[in-house]
């Protein structure tokens, strides 16, 4: 992020330098893994995706300095982007209920994800079926590659719930996706 | 994320294959360095807006306390609490606060009748769901 004292003119002249620099290298070091982990939450949706994670930078920005150890910083970083990718789940579901049938949105600019795109979907559905405990312990740990702990702190649940979450999301999911799983065999051959 | 100590139970070999063919069939896009830099001058874009707007809402409180001062100075009527002024001009930008409160009260309007989302573990289960998976 190019985020530089100097291009931001007067408007925060009396901001921290070491306080931007540190911002920057946040966003640096965080800023894929944000999107990819807010598009996976919200169902394959991009430009929520960046929305999400721009609104998570945005209040961790203004919380920058309350945080000494890194480690806290992107905890917090982490809980705030989950709780975002649920609010906006709530709001498209309030959206989808008011609206009732939308016009389609035009056309996203932004590369679409690779793969088959029916299994992209399938595995989409499943997902989003899944309930919110189990999906955000799911994709944290099993496709994001978050530790329990970690997903635990993020969440604010605690580790043994997590792994009873990964327990029964993981079930449901090789049910609702029996044909993606692979037999032992074909496994260990 | 410093600590990377792998706490995750260990999965079956065909668990293992599962996760990974959800993980790659539901992956997002790469960021693109183009991406990447839109998304970094949106951003930044996004801050220095945030800083003016609360600089203007600062203005406008600090303006509005003084003009309360003034008018209850020259009404000759002291203020009820002296204090309660300068409170106010100095309280910390609650605008960020507020907008996510009347949100939040939208939201839990609209969404009352949504079906709780986050499942609860059964008793029973989370009695034993320690002894079957470890802490």
């Amino acid at each position: 992020m190019t985020l530089g004292v100097g291009s931001l003119d007067g408007a925060v002249r009396d901001v921290d330098v070491a306080r931007i620099r540190d911002f920057d290298a946040f966003v640096a070091a965080h800023r894929d893994r944000a999107v990819g982990l807010a598009w996976r939450l919200v169902g394959g949706d991009a430009a929520a995706a960046e929305d999400i994670a721009q609104e998570a930078f945005l209040r961790a920005y203004r919380g920058l300095g309350q945080f000494r150890e890194e480690a806290k910083m992107s905890t917090w970083f982490y809980r705030i982007l989950t709780n975002e990718a649920q609010r906006h789940l709530r709001w498209r579901w309030v959206r989808q209920r008011v609206a009732g049938e939308m016009p389609a949105d035009p056309p996203d600019p932004r590369p679409a994800a690779t793969g088959d795109p029916k299994l992209r979907e399938r595995v989409e559905r499943a997902v989003a079926d899944l309930p919110r405990g189990q999906r955000e312990a799911f994709v944290l740990v099993h496709l994001e590659g978050f530790t329990v702990s970690e997903a635990a702190a993020i969440t604010g649940r605690a580790a043994g719930t997590i792994k009873s979450h990964l327990h029964r999301a993981l079930g449901k999911l090789r049910k609702a996706l029996a044909d993606l799983a692979p037999s032992a065999e074909a496994t260990q051959s | 994320m410093s600590d990377r100590r792998d706490d995750r139970q260990p999965l079956s070999p065909d668990d293992e294959a599962f996760v990974r063919s959800v993980a790659d069939s539901y992956a997002a896009p790469p960021m693109t360095a183009a991406r990447r830099t839109r998304f970094d001058a949106r951003l930044e874009e996004r801050i220095r807006d945030g800083v003016v707007r609360r600089r203007r809402w600062f203005a406008g409180v600090a303006v509005a306390a003084v003009a309360l001062s003034l008018l209850v100075w020259r009404a000759g009527v002291d203020a009820p609490d002296g204090g309660e002024v300068g409170r106010v001009a100095g309280s910390e930008p609650a605008l960020d606060e507020s907008e996510s409160i009347a949100e939040e009260w939208i939201l839990a309007m609209t969404t009352a009748s949504l079906p709780e989302t986050d499942e609860a573990l059964p008793p029973d289960y989370l009695a034993i769901s320690d002894l079957l998976l470890g802490d």
